[in-house]
């Protein structure tokens, strides 16, 4: 029979839990029981790098979006032009001609491989349903997530229905963030919001809160005696996906011991959004209520990395909303018939213009010291493919927002990248946001960016 | 799985259709299916059926296995529609408050499938989440009564109280040790001065934060060799493969005397359990998942182009798609009836649809021959199998290949990736292109087979209306010839066919296999499913009676633990 609790938390106890709670408002947390995963994060700044990933799906027409010239003041071609509208090419780099072959496959589902690549630039493991490396972001997240932001990364994104991936796991077409295993991201807005915002009120009396707090933490308590009960009794091939899980809940339970006894002036969440609609259509106000999600979590310090879809790879959406009546992957973005050519740029116009939307808040968005939010930044947009006629993966573009701090050195340019291995880009961002890795996905020479 | 190759060339006009891609979105037919299994791990433990006191009835299984040996099942959560189930059945939480977690990734269709089923920090946090909030709703209404089953505010009430909601939630008997454990977590909560009901309601919170509520656990024997699942793990199994829910009492009577590895035991609870309300759930997922029916909610349907396709008719015809699966399972028709039926449920939202008057759900209505193809010829599957604005001979194909037949084209060879873009100019019809595609030696395989399938469905639009002409007015032409099944003119022609070839009858006991077990299908379980439905001979089963054998067979009652 157990009585001891040593082996759950080592250094922090049940008891010490349970013992001198005062009240709750979950913010900042003590880096004294700092969890495991987040153990290297640096102290947070007041101006914290950050990382933003966009993805959306079934790639780019090149000759609607590769710029003619180079350096800075590139042409704005058709799907390019919301750069200009919204008044952030100063801020945008074009990177064009890159490639993930090292992703390449012998096999059917373009968009089932491509997909996790998108952020791996590596080949994924299908039956064993790992990326077989982590994804940028989560590699960016071990460096940018400090201990007071609520979530290391947050994954989310628009619902669709999507075709890539069915022969095997459709899982892939889900998720850009891997850690190697798929994280699939939050389609509904109003969970994410539940989620970053939900769980304090401010209402309850000291006792109250000081009661809950207790509650919570003998459950999560509890829950993790469990779960290192369990693990000596599980298959070798099962107990890191077991781990995972663990320090996450050791993570939930630390953030909470952690909680300072007086109420700390908490960020506004604003309006809970809306619930996600059901249907395979775009909804404009889901986007725009997950650009503000994005916004605030970020202005707010909820967390310092984020990952975006879009819709999945192979999305089948379609764009009545915005006058184009067919849907997206097997008619627009295989783009045979002439007017469909003529359409999917549209759609594809329209992606880049949500993006830059959320790039211009981002500039507007001021850190305590009068800086952008954006200045500290690298906000990326891309797809899994180049031109989705051809399901390729050479010959890719890939639009780079902000200069993370400095880290950057050609902003605002359009730059070649001469056939390049995508690895080599994403190796010059984590670089460029002070990350400190040598290589990724094999390769160990950054482009300049 | 690939049959002959034989094309008979029909030409009909039809509205340009895209073609490039389809070979790309479907393969070749290389017949590779991807393994799970993994190499032999040293197990040090001991058999446990060479153990004094084994349940004779599995270990039984376990000797009569041969070349049986059951691959390795990796540890899976609740899925996301299993836990608003759960969670609806346990503390009468509204079962769309699963909707908050991240959506469940799915294999060959199915979302039961562990190694799809991510275990994430937003799920964590989700789930605390939820678990606080459903515990406090509960206690504060209809559930009450039932969650507290005695009254006194004392540590013993509060084992009464865990002990007969986590044997629920967990979908098995608690150890005293287990309870104690519990009743320790009331008692510091009342220590730290909570009352009476808080400190029940962190009780209850703590036993849905244990991972024997949100995984379904199968612990490593340390015996390399296949051991029967014990009677806790069948019963966790049964009651999320045919309820997709928590089990009830007269199951964990029998899973607590050790009897669920009895296989007159196992038939009787399986007919029991499909013919229980929560039988509809089984109906519902299974079948929604395995004809892809469940997307139909959120499949685009072009509102300018079938303006007749409402919410109304979403709702009525995934209803009617229920209604049949039910009424086979719970009939004594062979599982053929699927795909022959010529009857189904018309309310008065499908009664447009089909041009006939309907009877409701709860009569049947006769749809006629033209409609004698079961469920391949109702509106949910013609529709999800369509196109937002059009039919695609290809997917319907593919979807009659792939999940009624399981002969899934693996994958295709390099050279069908990067096909240039087809000449809109030259104007060639439908088939035509379909034909010049088929030429091209890769791609031949498969498209010998899909469009065939898909062409014999060409007289319903992409709404499932019935057609005799295209937008153009050209004629819609079903004949073809299917290669082992040879010329038809027109789908009803082959549905007998297919209805009674031993490949359906096994195609459907391996996606049972996949969705009640949880795991990828291996090459390995042939063995598997011809003990469930034998090729030869071949016997004509009812749908029940497969799903039984494969809660009998040992795929679903042996695990091999060390992969």
């Amino acid at each position: 029979m157990k009585k001891q609790t040593a082996n759950s938390h080592p250094g922090v106890s049940r008891r010490m839990f349970l013992e001198g709670l005062g009240a709750s408002i979950p913010l900042p947390f003590l880096a004294s029981v700092a969890s495991p995963s987040r153990a290297k994060a640096a102290a947070c700044t007041p101006t914290p790098k950050r990382f933003v990933a966009w993805f959306t799906p079934n790639g780019y027409m090149k000759q609607h979006i590769v710029p003619s010239g180079t350096g800075a003041n590139y042409d704005l071609k058709g799907t390019l032009a919301p750069l200009g509208t919204l008044g952030i090419q100063s801020n945008v780099s074009v990177l064009s001609n890159l490639h993930r072959r090292d992703a390449a496959f012998s096999g059917n589902g373009a968009h089932g491989f491509m997909t996790p690549a998108f952020l791996t630039c590596v080949k994924l493991n299908p039956s064993a349903v790992t990326a077989g490396t982590r994804s940028a972001d989560q590699v960016a997240a071990d460096t940018l997530a400090c201990d007071s932001n609520k979530v290391a990364s947050l994954r989310i994104g628009l619902n669709s229905v999507f075709g890539g991936g069915e022969e095997y796991n459709s899982v892939f077409s889900q998720a850009i963030s891997y850690s190697p295993a798929p994280m699939l991201p939050n389609r509904n807005p109003q969970a994410v919001f539940d989620d970053l915002f939900a769980g304090t009120n401010p209402m309850a009396t000291d006792d109250t809160a000081r009661k809950r707090r207790a509650k919570q933490l003998s459950v999560l308590d509890y829950s993790l005696d469990r779960l290192n009960r369990l693990r000596s009794k599980l298959s070798a091939d099962d107990k890191p996906r077991l781990d995972a899980y663990t320090t996450e809940i050791r993570n939930l339970e630390q953030q909470l011991a952690a909680m300072q006894t007086t109420p700390t002036a908490s960020c506004d969440g604003g309006t809970r959004p809306a619930a996600a609609s059901n249907a395979n259509m775009l909804v404009q106000s889901e986007v725009d209520a997950f650009i503000d999600l994005q916004v605030i979590a970020l202005q707010c310090g909820l967390t310092n990395v984020i990952t975006f879809m879009m819709a999945p790879g192979g999305s089948f959406r379609s764009y009545q909303a915005i006058g184009v009546a067919t849907e997206h992957h097997n008619s627009l973005s295989h783009h045979e018939h002439p007017q469909w050519a003529t359409l999917l740029p549209m759609v594809e116009r329209w992606q880049v213009e949500q993006w830059a939307k959320f790039v211009r808040r981002l500039d507007d968005a001021k850190e305590s010291d009068g800086s952008s939010i954006l200045s500290h930044s690298a906000v990326i947009l891309g797809s899994e493919l180049a031109d989705g006629a051809a399901h390729s993966w050479v010959d890719l573009p890939l639009l780079v927002a902000g200069s993370a701090g400095g880290g950057f050195s050609k902003v605002g340019q359009h730059i070649p990248c001469n056939d390049a291995p995508m690895a080599r880009a994403l190796l010059a961002i984590l670089k460029g946001l002070d990350v400190p890795v040598t290589s990724f996905a094999g390769h160990s020479d950054a482009l300049s960016i | 799985m690939c049959f002959p190759v034989g094309v008979r060339v029909v030409s009909a006009a039809a509205p340009w259709r895209l073609v490039g891609v389809l070979c790309v979105a479907l393969g070749a037919c290389t017949g590779s299916i991807d393994g799970a299994a993994g190499a032999n791990g040293a197990g040090t433990g001991v058999d446990p059926c060479s153990v004094p006191g084994a349940n004779p009835s599995g270990c039984d299984l376990v000797r009569s296995l041969g070349d049986e040996v059951p691959a390795f099942v990796p540890l899976r959560r609740l899925s996301r529609q299993e836990y608003g189930i759960v969670m609806n059945e346990l503390l009468g939480a509204p079962t769309n408050i699963s909707e908050a977690f991240e959506a469940d990734g799915q294999t060959d269709g199915f979302d039961t499938v562990g190694l799809s089923l991510p275990l994430s920090d937003t799920h964590a946090r989700t789930h605390f989440r939820l678990a606080e909030s459903s515990v406090a709703a509960a206690l504060a209404g209809d559930k009450r009564s039932e969650l507290l089953v005695c009254g006194d505010e004392t540590a013993t009430c509060a084992r009464a109280i865990a002990n007969a909601f986590a044997r629920r939630a967990w979908r098995r008997p608690l150890t005293d040790e287990e309870l104690d454990d519990l009743v320790e977590v009331y008692t510091s909560l009342r220590a730290s001065e909570l009352d009476h009901e808080e400190a029940i309601a962190g009780v209850l919170e703590a036993a849905l934060g244990a991972p024997e509520f949100f995984l379904r656990i199968e612990e490593d024997s340390g015996f390399a060799g296949p051991r029967p699942l014990t009677s806790n793990e069948m019963l966790s199994r049964l009651s999320l493969f045919l309820w997709s829910s928590v089990p009830d009492d007269e199951l964990l009577a029998l899973a607590e005397t050790d009897q669920l590895q009895d296989e007159d035991v196992l038939r009787t609870q399986v007919d029991r359990m499909l013919r229980h309300a929560k039988g509809q759930h089984f109906v519902e997922n299974f079948s929604g998942q395995w004809l892809r029916t469940r997307e139909l909610p959120g499949h685009s349907v072009s509102s300018e182009l079938f303006p007749a396709f409402n919410d109304a008719v979403r709702a009525s015809a995934l209803e009617e798609s229920r209604r049949m699966f039910s009424d086979v399972l719970l009939g004594d028709d062979p599982v053929g009836e699927l795909l022959v039926a010529d009857w189904g449920y018309v309310d008065s939202a499908l009664a447009g649809i089909y041009g006939v008057d309907g009877k409701g759900f709860e009569t049947r209505t006769t749809l006629g021959p033209d409609r004698a193809l079961g469920v391949l010829s109702r509106v949910a599957f013609l529709t999800v199998s369509s196109m937002f604005d059009r039919t695609s001979v290809v997917r319907r194909g593919n979807r009659i290949l792939s999940d009624v037949l399981c002969a899934s084209p693996g994958p295709p060879n390099d050279a069908n990736l990067e096909l240039p873009p087809a000449d809109p100019n030259e104007n060639l019809s439908l088939r035509e292109r379909l034909e010049q595609h088929r030429s091209q030696a890769e791609c031949q395989g498969c498209h010998s087979l899909l469009d065939p399938l898909g062409f014999a469905l060409e007289n319903f639009d992409a709404i499932g209306r019935e057609r005799g002409t295209y937008e153009d007015g050209a004629d819609v032409v079903t004949s073809g010839v299917l290669p082992g099944f040879g010329p038809f003119e027109k789908g009803t022609d082959i549905g007998p066919s297919i209805a009674g070839d031993p490949r359906f009858q096994q195609c459907v006991a391996r996606k049972l296999l996949i969705y009640g077990v949880g795991r990828n299908y291996v090459p390995d379980d042939a063995a598997t499913l011809e003990r469930v439905s034998p090729r030869e001979p071949y016997e004509a089963l009812g749908l029940r009676e497969v799903v039984t054998r494969l809660v009998l067979s040992a795929a679903f009652r042996v695990r091999k633990d060390s992969p």
